[in-house]
């Protein structure tokens, strides 16, 4: 079985630094892209099988990214996993019109991210649950 | 004419009233005494006219009828009767023939009536003498002699008429007289009662004329007297009356006056404040728009005027809102706030108050509501503003947040078991607290400078040392990246009154930007001199620089250029804005000359207090 392929977007490197580490560690492979718009081009490249994303983010946001995924690839097979805090419920409104989007709470924990992951990919069928990843 | 009678009869109307009285007086007086004589006269006649009849009626009946005796007793009778009354006395037959008759002699005998009453005991008649032109009382009386009756004795007196007797006239004259001569003596005695009377009459008519109320002053005595006293009274009480009257009225002008003059007041209040206002009735309907509402409705106060929000409100936000009030039933006692997009200029935001105007007699009714209008633009855009500030400031403090929570969390696995990651670890976490630490120090200061709490402690300062300082403290963490630290500064700089502590965090801010956003290799540079008017403080760098159409955007608050280079360094977008608030408050100027890919310098000006004079002139 061929590692799964994460692209994480987020404009802090840190927090890109340190989530590749841990997920590659855990047997992932791991892409970074430092916002929504290279986001949008590697997957343009190729889909990965996850896309974890930061909503404030420079030149196009993770909104914005998630609008323009569902609009040039609306049988996208891939979830995306929005990381965003509790204080971000007005997300919420736009992401129901987003096929298999979860949400990640922030403070990000990369032990959560994983088991959010693991669940994922061990208990995914079709790809279309619309509730947020328990995490 | 008539008007000299008219006066003459105004003034003389008492005597001549009574001269006419008294005529009129001794006229019936005559009259009366007169009929009453003539009555006593046909009283006296009835009396001893069937008497006389019946005398001669027992006379035998030849010597009634003989006209030859001398003295018959007929002729006896006229001798007798003595009375300028008598008209005749005749005996006639049975057939009415006149046997015998003696009479007046403005009577005619052959001209007597010759019937006589037939079966008819004595009696009497008025019967009319034809030529005497009088009416006459006739007696009668049937001669007897034995069985038979042979005869008619008749006596008859001219009937008492109400003439003037010439005996009587003295007697009339002298009570005429004496009526007459009451009159004058009754006209002057009642001249002399009415006289005090005239006077006070007369008083009254000028106070009249005069328009006063004084009292009457006339002395009399008796009833008079007692008249004058309660007249007085009157007069008095109807003064108090109405001097009371006068001052109630008095009182009301004034109290209307104020009470115009409080309205006018209270108007010109309404008309001044700031915000427009509008009074509604109980049935929603305006009674009072102030001049702001054209500014902010675009309706003309004259316009609305008792007219309800259904009836003028054009606009449907506004409509919704004021049409409430139309209803008595749908009024509650609270405050209702709203707030729409202006009806005149789409940009502009209203906020709307509706406060209820509770009945100063009854606190539990309202007879209308005071709205209150007002431009609330920007509000509107400050309350933005301070949900994007929170919004920023929530995400600058969380992103650091996030990256320590991770690192700490990678510690704790297996990662931290790495030499490598721990000491990679130790930076990012110093790294992301001096971060946190400065955005807080930032944001509170931004905020108190904003907020106007910040003073401004202004000493002389030698800037030498505090620039020195200041330098000194950043270079160290600088080299350590591997850059070339210059400072540049003449020997003396003049003196500048500063806040030490505030342009040390100015200066800081700007140092550690400069060695942030330079690669190692690059050269941080601060540089200090000196003009006519003010001093010059410069941070220069070779560093990534600042693309032109961020330039402008860099003393915002939280921006943060779109740059990768920029996007990799940590930083929360409050330390220029900062700086340039600090240099701004001490009246100075922070502007940026930058290249991209070349580097950038930052320029304080500090104007010296010749400066600032000739700044001021």
């Amino acid at each position: 079985m061929s590692k799964k392929r994460v692209l994480i977007a987020d404009d802090e490197p840190m927090v890109l630094r340190v989530l590749r580490l841990q997920l590659e560690k855990a047997g992932y492979e791991v892409e970074t892209v430092p916002n929504g718009e290279v986001a949008l081009e590697r997957i343009r490249e190729s889909h990965p099988d996850v896309l974890i994303t930061d909503i404030e983010m420079p030149r196009m946001s993770g909104e914005e990214l998630c609008v323009a995924l569902q609009k040039e690839f609306p049988d996208r097979k891939f979830p995306i996993f929005v990381a965003t805090s509790l204080t971000g419920l007005r997300h919420r409104e736009w992401a129901k019109a987003i096929d298999n989007l979860h949400f990640l709470e922030k403070p990000l924990s990369a032990r959560k991210m994983l088991t959010a992951l693991g669940d994922y990919f061990s208990g995914h069928t079709s790809g279309q649950e619309q509730e947020p990843a328990s995490c | 004419m008539r008007a000299r009678f008219s006066d003459l009869w105004r003034r003389e109307r008492l005597g001549l009233t009574m001269i006419v009285s008294s005529m009129a007086v001794i006229a019936v007086t005559v009259f009366l005494l007169l009929n009453f004589d003539s009555n006593e006269r046909v009283e006296q006649l009835r009396r001893q006219g069937p008497s006389i009849t019946r005398i001669l009626a027992d006379i035998p009946f030849p010597e009634l009828r003989s006209r030859h005796i001398d003295y018959s007793p007929l002729r006896i009778l006229q001798i007798g009767q003595d009375d300028e009354d008598f008209a005749y006395a005749v005996v006639v037959d049975n057939d009415g023939a006149v046997l015998n008759a003696v009479n007046s002699p403005v009577v005619d005998v052959g001209r007597i009536a010759t019937d006589v009453p037939q079966g008819v005991w004595s009696g009497e008649r008025q019967v009319n003498l034809p030529g005497a032109n009088r009416e006459v009382l006739e007696f009668f009386s049937p001669v007897v002699e034995g069985e038979d009756i042979m005869g008619t004795v008749r006596i008859g007196y001219f009937m008492p008429s109400l003439g003037l007797d010439a005996g009587q006239l003295p007697f009339l004259g002298s009570m005429a007289l004496a009526i007459f001569l009451l009159t004058p003596l009754f006209y002057f005695t009642v001249r002399r009662e009415i006289q005090p009377i005239k006077a006070v009459n007369d008083q009254i008519a000028a106070r009249i004329d005069q328009g006063q109320f004084n009292s009457c002053t006339i002395e009399a005595s008796g009833e008079l007297s007692e008249f004058i006293d309660r007249f007085n009274k009157f007069t008095d009480l109807a003064r108090s009356k109405i001097e009371s009257l006068e001052q109630n009225n008095n009182e009301l002008i004034a109290s209307q006056k104020l009470l115009s003059y409080r309205k006018l007041r209270i108007e010109a209040v309404l008309k001044a404040i700031p915000e427009a206002v509008l009074i509604l009735g109980e049935d929603g309907s305006v009674s009072y728009a102030n001049e702001k509402v054209s500014d902010l409705l675009g309706v003309q106060p004259v316009s609305i005027m008792h007219r309800k929000p259904s009836q003028w409100c054009k606009h449907t936000e506004a409509l919704s809102f004021l049409s409430r009030f139309e209803e008595k039933t749908t009024s509650n006692f609270y405050t209702e706030t709203a707030r729409f997009t202006s009806p005149i200029a789409e940009q502009k935001k209203l906020s709307i108050k509706a406060y209820p105007l509770f009945s100063p007699k009854d606190p539990d009714a309202i007879f209308g509501r005071l709205i209150i209008l007002r431009d609330a633009t920007k509000e509107a855009l400050a309350e933005e503003g301070r949900a994007n500030f929170v919004a920023h400031v929530s995400h600058e403090l969380k992103n650091p947040l996030n990256t320590l929570g991770l690192y700490a969390e990678a510690l704790k696995g297996e990662q931290g078991q790495e030499e490598s990651f721990r000491i990679e670890a130790y930076n990012v976490i110093h790294d992301e607290v001096e971060r946190l630490a400065s955005l807080v120090d930032n944001l509170l200061n931004i905020t108190k400078i904003e907020m106007g709490n910040l003073k401004i402690d202004k000493q002389r300062v030698r800037l030498q040392d505090l620039l020195r300082d200041a330098f000194e403290h950043v270079s160290t963490s600088g080299r350590a990246k591997g850059l070339e630290f210059n400072i540049d500064m003449p020997p003396e700089l003049t003196a500048v009154a500063v806040d030490k502590d505030l342009l040390r965090i100015a200066i800081n801010n700007l140092l550690v930007n400069a060695i942030k956003y330079t690669p190692s290799g690059g050269s941080v540079t601060l540089q200090a001199g000196e003009t006519d008017s003010a001093i010059e403080i410069r941070v220069s760098d070779t560093g990534i620089g600042i693309a032109q159409e961020d330039q402008d955007k860099i003393f915002d608050k939280f921006y943060r250029a779109e740059s990768d280079q920029v996007r990799e360094v940590g930083g929360h977008g409050l330390g220029l804005p900062l700086a340039k608030e600090i240099i701004e408050l001490h009246r100075g100027q922070l502007s940026v000359s930058s290249q991209p890919g070349q580097g950038s310098e930052f320029l304080i000006s500090l104007w010296k207090d010749s400066g600032l004079m000739k700044q001021a002139i």
